[in-house]
């Protein structure tokens, strides 16, 4: 039978062999028989020639090949995407005239709320199968997704403005609103940023003017053609990115797995709208200046979260104990929280001088951050899994609010404490929870 | 008799060797009752044989879509312990005395159990490599709850509720032995284990260098090895396949009075014996596309082949789906490369192998690693004469009825084949010997005949 060089048989027990039997099994598949061990390598078997190769091999077992993480961090497509979170208010400067009175205010409020859950919900389905991957399957959904829970959302709109008689007007933003949520969702889930920003155009160039026009000019005819524009323009682009798929409804076990995330943007819109709806008339609109740093602030969360996140899939890979990966990790949590803090209250400072300068009026931000850390700890704690224990917290955090504010307090004290305890309370709990190995 | 026929990944999910002969076995016994417990990926496979009344099919998927459902109570203190004890075991030389009495311990602590999860497991991994004599590269966190998570997977087995047996039949060593050993240890059910390649041998060719870090990689291996060893040393029987199986077995415990051979057969209606020499010289290979049974070397020989006998011909039959699309790739354009592309022709899966048989001169084994061949003893059965390398069981098949010649060989190879070609009489004469070597030893009633007295052996004694 055929006689291999010792050299080559040697070099079957590799550095990475286990033991003396896998190197047995791969003597046997290069055709070496317990014949040719006696007749080649004077020994009784394959099994003792194995035993000898794995005493006599050079090397011991090779040290970790580093592996690259699943995520890359972009910084400049964070940065518009926080962009593309507050381009939006413009639109509302534009139409502040259709909303009056605490029915079209509440309207706007409750459809927002909905219209964020939706979204919520879509976005979660969409990443699933993007990470799948199955990228068909995604823009399938999404296409399918907004073409189901756009009517559905506009028809309760109506539904409850015919109960609560609430003006057309006001009827028309609230839609628009939920259609323009709904439709910039799809570009923003399909990595569409630099689509959806061209879409906005219109309005980012037509509000500041009407703004710097002064008067009466920002609700006027053109500027409000040009929000409208960039409505339909956000339409057409959440339609040319899904262009080809087949509308189809998300089916029940989807709709169940993204209930969860539909709860979440429910809870959250309630935190953030909980202030600029208890003030609505009783407080000039540059009270809410600190909401605009806050929405450019999650593309900064966002891209927090994913340097979070590849420093984690490092640190597994590189910790011998828990403890030290415990240790790491609560470190990593702690100075991430703390960057995320600093830079929003650094810019929610800055907003309110800018107020102040404009207005005169110095707006509040303590509340604005509370709310904003809490946020960021909600999305942490969501990105890494743990999901009704963050709803439950969130949720109990809006009904204490809504309850506080029964007792007359003044809300945006009642938002510091409320939101500042639900920042406190998840910050231990991602020590706690992102300290353990195992989810 | 109600028999625990035990499986994984093979019957009924899966075509090929073992799920063959399964089924042979079931067909055949409608006297007794076979409840077939099927370890499988997901429990979504699709099953691809036709079960027959008197067998009931039970899943055990090991990764189904939703995670199982956790009861509330934390694992008790003792399984706990027998399962910190299991994990160390695979970390410290001579752990095998503490595997088999903790493997022992997790299977009879009682309906429900529960493994201990979370970061716990995670730890006692990481503290064991840390204090391990051997040395070698660190264990990560990450390596480590890679192997605790597989190996809550691979133990689910172990922990499954059976239905009494009179007997439990693992049809491989592994995985597929788990529910066996547990019925053996909570019940004293008889415990038979078939082999028909070496499943712990196979575990070491299958689990790649590249797929995990060497820890992870290592101490899943040694979880194999620990198992394998229980499995010979606790079962009542071990039927080989092939005598050369038994070396493997016999060096990892078993002794030699539990340790019995019985081959693969075929049905000899199915595979009558070919009369008439086809038109043309034609050399035939049947299998499934798999680097094992080294193609390369058979187109080599071929070529070798064509060389002399331009007339030659070489059939290669087996589906793309029936193994590595690229390694088939790689065949025809090595055929192509040697200017024997025109000779050499790839027919895909064919539905009936004897219409093969039928217009071959002589059939063609080149694998490196073998068991037991069923499509060796199909080519026998028919009459073909066959030129083989001798791996495996090969040459015990074989037995002087056809040409052995040594793997990696490809002048061999050829001269076999060309003797063969070129000698009509010596042709028949040992297509002759197969078909009554296999009529002898390798038919179906011969093969399920012995199990059945297996059957019989290791039940009586015991109140029916």
């Amino acid at each position: 039978m055929t006689i291999h060089p010792e050299r080559e048989i040697a070099n079957l027990a590799g550095a990475d062999v286990v033991d003396e039997l896998e190197v047995a099994a791969m003597l046997e598949t290069h055709g070496i028989t317990d014949a040719d061990a006696v007749s080649g390598y004077g020994e009784p078997d394959v099994f003792a020639l194995a035993t000898r190769l794995m005493r006599d091999r050079p090397a011991g077992p090779p040290a970790p090949v580093p592996e690259a993480a699943p995520w890359t961090p972009e910084p400049a497509r964070h940065a518009l995407r926080g962009l593309l979170y507050v381009l939006p208010a413009l639109g509302y400067v534009a139409v502040a005239g259709l909303v009056a009175g605490r029915a079209a205010i509440l309207l706007l409020a409750g459809s927002l709320g909905v219209a964020w859950a939706a979204g919520q919900a879509l976005a979660y389905l969409g990443h699933v199968r993007l990470g799948r991957p199955d990228p068909d399957g995604a823009r399938e959904l999404l296409r399918g997704g907004t073409a189901f829970a756009v009517p559905l959302l506009i028809l309760l709109i109506v539904g409850s403005a015919l109960v609560f008689a609430v003006p057309p007007g006001a009827v028309m933003v609230a839609s628009g609103q939920v259609v323009y949520l709904l439709a910039a969702t799809v570009p923003l889930v399909l990595g569409a940023e630099r689509l959806l920003a061209l879409a906005l155009a219109p309005a980012t160039v037509a509000v500041p003017a009407g703004l710097i026009a002064g008067g009466d000019a920002v609700r006027s005819a053109p500027v409000l053609g040009a929000v409208c524009l960039s409505l339909l323009a956000t339409v057409a682009v959440a339609v040319h990115v899904t262009r080809g798929a087949p509308v189809t409804v998300p089916g029940r076990a989807e709709l169940t797995a993204a209930l969860p995330y539909a709860a979440y943007g429910l809870c959250a819109a309630g935190l953030v709208l909980f202030v600029p709806v208890s003030r609505a008339g009783s407080a000039p609109a540059a009270a809410m200046a600190a909401l605009i740093p806050l929405s450019l602030s999650m593309g900064l969360a966002e891209w927090l979260l994913v340097r979070l996140r590849i420093a984690g899939h490092r640190r597994l890979r590189s910790a011998t104990t828990l403890a030290g990966f415990a240790r790491h990790t609560r470190l990593a949590v702690t100075l991430t929280v703390a960057g995320y803090t600093v830079a929003l209250a650094a810019g929610c400072r800055l907003a309110a001088l800018t107020a102040e300068r404009i207005t005169g009026v110095t707006p509040g931000a303590a509340s604005f951050v509370a709310l904003g850390a809490a946020l960021f700890l909600s999305l942490m704690l969501l990105a890494y899994g743990y999901r009704w224990p963050v709803i439950g917290a969130c949720a109990t955090a809006v009904g204490a609010e809504l309850a506080l504010l029964a007792g007359a307090a003044d809300p945006e004290t009642i938002q510091l404490g409320v939101t500042g305890l639900l920042a406190a309370g998840l910050f231990l709990a991602a020590l706690t929870l992102l300290g353990r190995a195992h989810r | 008799m109600r028999l625990a026929l035990l499986t994984e990944g093979t019957y009924p999910y899966a075509h090929g060797g073992v799920s063959v002969w399964c089924d042979q076995l079931i067909r055949a016994l409608p006297r007794h009752h076979f409840d077939v417990y099927a370890i499988c990926a997901t429990g979504r496979e699709e099953s691809r044989w036709e079960v027959p009344d008197w067998a009931t099919v039970h899943r055990v998927p090991l990764w189904p879509g939703t995670p199982p459902r956790r009861s509330p109570a934390r694992p008790r203190p003792d399984v706990a312990g027998a399962y910190h004890d299991l994990l160390s075991s695979l970390v410290t030389p001579d752990g095998d005395a503490g595997f088999d009495r903790a493997l022992r311990h997790l299977a009879t602590a009682g309906d429900g159990t529960r493994l201990p999860d979370g970061d716990r497991p995670i730890g006692w991994l990481l503290d064991a490599w840390r204090h391990r004599p051997a040395g070698g590269p660190p264990m990560s966190v990450c390596d480590a709850m890679r192997i605790a998570e597989i190996l809550e997977r691979w133990l689910l087995p172990l922990l499954w509720p059976g239905p009494p047996a009179d007997l439990a039949h693992a049809t491989a060593n592994g995985l597929a032995a788990l529910p066996a050993l547990a019925a053996k240890w909570r019940h004293g059910t008889p415990m038979l284990v078939s082999e028909h390649g070496v499943y712990l041998r196979e575990r070491y060719l299958c689990l790649a260098a590249d797929c995990y870090p060497w820890p992870v990689r290592a101490t899943l291996l040694r979880f194999q090895r620990l198992l394998c060893t229980t499995v010979y040393r606790t079962a009542d029987l071990v039927v080989a396949g092939n005598r050369y199986n038994r070396r493997w077995e016999r060096h990892l415990g078993v002794p030699e009075d539990r340790l019995r051979t019985i081959y693969n057969g075929v049905d000899p209606d199915e595979f009558p014996a070919v009369t008439a020499d086809p038109a043309v010289p034609a050399l035939v290979w049947t299998g499934r596309f798999d680097p094992v049974k080294d193609l390369e070397t058979l187109i080599r020989a071929f070529a070798l082949v064509h060389e002399r006998m331009p007339e030659a011909r070489l059939r290669i039959v087996g589906g793309a789906r029936d193994g590595d699309p690229v390694y088939r790739q790689r065949c025809a354009d090595l055929a192509g490369e040697l200017g024997a592309a025109g000779a050499v022709e790839f027919t895909g899966r064919v539905p009936a192998v004897r219409e093969v048989y039928a217009h071959a001169s002589v059939a063609v084994q080149s694998s490196v690693s073998e068991g037991f061949p069923y499509a060796l003893i199909e080519a026998m059965m028919s009459g073909v004469p066959v030129v083989c390398t001798g791996v495996g069981g090969v040459p015990e098949a074989v037995g002087g009825a056809g040409i052995v010649v040594p793997p990696r060989d490809p002048d061999a190879l050829a001269a076999g084949c060309l003797r063969l070609l070129a000698d009509a009489g010596l042709r028949h004469r040992l297509g002759g010997a197969g078909r009554a070597r296999a009529l002898r030893l390798f038919t179906t009633e011969r093969a399920v005949g012995a199990y059945d007295e297996v059957y019989r052996e290791l039940t009586a004694g015991r109140p029916a």
